[in-house]
């Protein structure tokens, strides 16, 4: 499976937020208290190893994992893992086991389930189509999952990353429309490199 | 070998000349004249104006005089053109008298004159009166020339060249001197009496006007009488009273940006049919084509129609008149604004003046050049209907750009309204700007309830954070693309239509801007119908709900610790009615009345 490579220390705060739940948003005080607790020495305070040091959460969660495109923030200081991130998460807790079935059953149900959307969106069927010079920028966000509102250029760059995961997924996979999206993905960025992609790299 | 110039029935004739049935030829000459009397009162008119060219008289002391008797019977209504050169006898004899000579009016070329074949103004006199006269008094002398009701024309009697004393000369010509323009009371005053009456009684057929009125306007359009009304001092009097001092051809105000009249030279060859027709062997342009565009489009009916016209000019005088649609134009729009002349003297020597001077005679010339003033005026009338329609969007732009100013204002007293319901304590921006971007170390210090948000957080810039604070607007800017310019380039903005209706460039999220998208079809659609139509004003007015309905549901989300998606629902429902409630209360000049009565242009509350 095409994974973003993790350091240590930030794939434990992602398994941190794992363990509190999927569904909903947790707090940064949940998540650096879950880490604590699952992994204590790894995110004790030096010196006081009863008691949780939450600076070991702050960079892994606002950096490498929004980036990554596994975390998202809401409002009010809360995070969420996002469908990429809950897969990676269940790929560190199968670490070892052997993989079984076809290359389409290797992809997951998210991965399969974002390939339709991906497949499905206008870029791709203008792509498709032999259309590519329509496509707008509106488009481009479509593809991606971003806006053109989308806050920071960690959230934003965290959904380039994601769509890349889910197509490399399935390119290992097998699926057969991963190459063509990959195609799409790659004609997209470049297209918009200079006018959504690179402003928000600073 | 025996050649053609051999044979012996080679034509060989001793010449006799022609015998014609005068009378026969002269009913079937006059037909063409009969029953126009606009058109004859305009050939009397140029005769007038041909008596002073002959005499070299300045164009402002070319005095003329229209009388029109008008008694209750209109068989006994007469007609007067009265000028004051003064007719001689000779001239009856040696000119008038003869039929169909093209220079009578120029005396053998000499001078550049209106007339040209020598018969519309005795034509009009015959045809269309029960009878008719012609008075000339000059150098103490009387000379009198008319039709009877036989067609036949003589001498008085009595008036031939008689010696008579001018107040005589004036009662016997029964010349009112009430009609007189005072610079020629004046000149009779100090004894220089001179007169040229043309009357025709009993107008046959009658004319079909209503008023006299009507009948000047018909002559004042008249293209055998335009140029020269602008140039002559022309009287009209009616039943003995001065009616209008000078009358001239009608003004016609031109179209902004087409104040210049077009002149295009025409061409020496002219295409005809895959072959060509020469005018000017030379190679030297034959003449000119003056088109101009009226600001106003010409009716299709009524006495301005025939100002939509092109007027054929020979050597001096019109010699043809054309409306516009008779040219073969195509696009019927844009030439109903156009008229013009076309100044084409060699058309007298190519055999196209016809004798009653309203059209062309037809042959390969005429019929060649008319094509070609058809194919110009069709390019006018093209560049024309662009010109409206970037006009006719300039003004719709305005109409929208004022009602949008005014939804913008209400706009923000809206949210003024709002965040003053929302706002607790102090240190507390409204941190809207969240929706606007504006980049994570930006939303920190914008947040609701004060304090710094960490680097690489926050709730987004674009509303009151002091870091942003003078540069991006507390509200957002709505704008319409396709009617502003972006605020800092300058430049148009016309987006896709399959651009959201409502629509941010990544360079518009930090200035909090917002474009109405323009170029959608319902919208493109709802504008041809004309800014200030109520479905486009509502249409304008829902943009303005989407914007912020999507301001308040962002700041709802951000205010909720687990947002669900039913609650997303409720927030869009709850501000949407929130929205309208205030656009009920504040808006009812833009929604119901007001703005659709005055198109826009009074000021409106909000």
């Amino acid at each position: 499976m095409s994974v973003i490579r993790l350091a240590h220390r930030v794939e434990r705060v992602l398994m941190a937020l794992y363990y509190l739940g999927t569904e909903k948003t947790h707090s940064y005080e949940d998540i650096v208290v879950s880490a604590f607790q699952h992994f204590p020495t790894e995110f004790a305070m030096r010196g006081y190893p009863q008691y949780p040091d939450s600076s070991d959460v702050h960079v892994p969660l606002y950096k490498e994992l929004k980036t990554a495109g596994y975390v998202v923030s809401a409002p009010n200081k809360r995070f969420r893992l996002t469908a990429a991130g809950f897969e990676r998460a269940r790929l560190l807790l199968d670490k070892g086991k052997p993989t079984v079935g076809d290359g389409r059953g290797r992809a997951e149900r998210a991965t399969t389930m974002e390939l339709r959307r991906l497949a499905g969106t206008e870029a791709a069927r203008r792509f498709v189509e032999g259309n590519f010079e329509t496509v707008l920028d509106t488009d481009f966000h479509e593809f991606f999952g971003t806006s053109v509102r989308s806050r920071g250029e960690r959230d934003f760059q965290g959904r380039l990353n994601q769509v890349k995961e889910w197509i490399g997924n399935g390119l290992e996979a097998g699926v057969p429309e991963a190459k063509k999206l990959e195609e799409v993905r790659r004609a997209l960025l470049q297209r918009f490199d200079d006018e959504l992609v690179k402003p928000r790299e600073g | 070998m025996v050649t053609i110039a051999d044979r012996a029935d080679r034509v060989r004739i001793k010449k006799e000349p022609p015998k014609i049935n005068v009378k026969f030829a002269l009913d079937l000459l006059g037909a063409d004249f009969k029953g126009d009397h606009v058109a004859g009162m305009a050939e009397w008119l140029k005769n007038s104006a041909d008596a002073y060219i002959r005499e070299d008289v300045a164009d402002d002391e070319q005095h003329i005089v229209i009388h029109l008797q008008l008694p209750a019977r209109k068989a006994d209504w007469s007609f007067e053109v009265i000028d004051f050169v003064g007719l001689t006898y000779d001239e009856v004899y040696d000119d008038l008298m003869v039929w169909c000579d093209p220079n009578a009016a120029s005396k053998g070329g000499k001078f550049d004159v209106y007339g040209g074949h020598g018969n519309g103004g005795k034509f009009h006199m015959r045809e269309n009166f029960r009878t008719s006269v012609l008075w000339g008094y000059r150098d103490g002398r009387l000379t009198a020339f008319g039709f009877d009701d036989e067609k036949d024309y003589g001498f008085h009697p009595k008036y031939q060249a008689t010696e008579i004393e001018p107040r005589k000369a004036i009662k016997e010509a029964g010349l009112d001197l009430t009609v007189l323009p005072e610079a020629v009371r004046e000149r009779f005053d100090r004894g220089d009496i001179r007169f040229t009456i043309v009357r025709g009684i009993g107008p046959d057929p009658a004319p079909k006007w209503r008023s006299w009125r009507e009948f000047i306007e018909k002559l004042q359009r008249h293209g055998q009488a335009k140029q020269l009304l602008d140039r002559c001092p022309v009287t009209v009097a009616v039943n003995g009273k001065i009616e209008v001092d000078d009358l001239d051809a009608p003004k016609i105000p031109a179209k902004p940006g087409f104040e210049k009249p077009i002149v295009i030279d025409i061409p020496a060859r002219l295409p005809l049919d895959g072959d060509e027709v020469v005018l000017s062997r030379d190679g030297t342009s034959p003449g000119t084509l003056t088109l101009r565009v009226a600001a106003e489009p010409f009716p299709a009916r009524g006495a301005d129609s025939s100002l939509n016209s092109i007027d054929v000019k020979g050597k001096v005088g019109v010699i043809a008149t054309y409306r516009i649609q008779e040219l073969g134009v195509s696009n019927l729009i844009g030439s109903q604004f156009v008229y013009g002349q076309c100044s084409c003297p060699v058309l007298e020597q190519l055999g196209c003046k016809e004798n009653p001077r309203k059209r062309l005679a037809e042959n390969d010339y005429s019929v060649a050049l008319l094509r070609w003033i058809g194919d110009r005026v069709d390019e006018l009338a093209n560049r024309l209907i662009e010109h409206e329609d970037r006009e006719k969007m300039q003004q719709h732009a305005a109409v929208t750009q004022r009602f949008n100013a005014l939804l913008n204002k209400w706009k923000n007293q809206f949210l003024d309204k709002i965040f003053a319901e929302i706002t607790r304590g102090p240190g507390s921006g409204p941190g809207y700007g969240g929706t606007g971007g504006g980049g994570d170390p930006a939303g920190g210090s914008g947040g609701r309830g004060g304090g710094p948000g960490r680097a690489g957080e926050g709730t987004g810039g674009g509303g009151s954070g002091e870091e942003t604070k003078g540069r991006v607007p507390k509200y957002p800017i709505v704008l319409i693309s396709g009617v502003d310019k972006d605020p800092h380039t300058d430049e148009a903005v016309v987006l896709d239509p399959r651009h959201p209706v409502v629509y941010q460039r990544p360079t518009d999220v930090a200035r909090n801007i917002w474009w109405i998208n323009h170029q959608r079809p319902l919208a493109e659609r709802l504008m041809a119908g004309g800014p200030t139509s109520e479905r486009y004003r509502d249409y304008l007015l829902q943009r303005y709900v989407d914007i912020l309905q999507t301001y308040l549901v962002s700041q709802r989300w951000r205010e909720t610790m687990e947002p669900q998606i039913e609650n997303v629902t409720d927030w869009m429902l709850e501000s949407i009615g929130r929205v309208h409630d205030a656009a009920w209360r504040d808006l009812d000049d833009y929604l119901f009345g007001k703005a659709s009565r005055d198109n826009g242009t009074q000021p409106l509350n909000a």
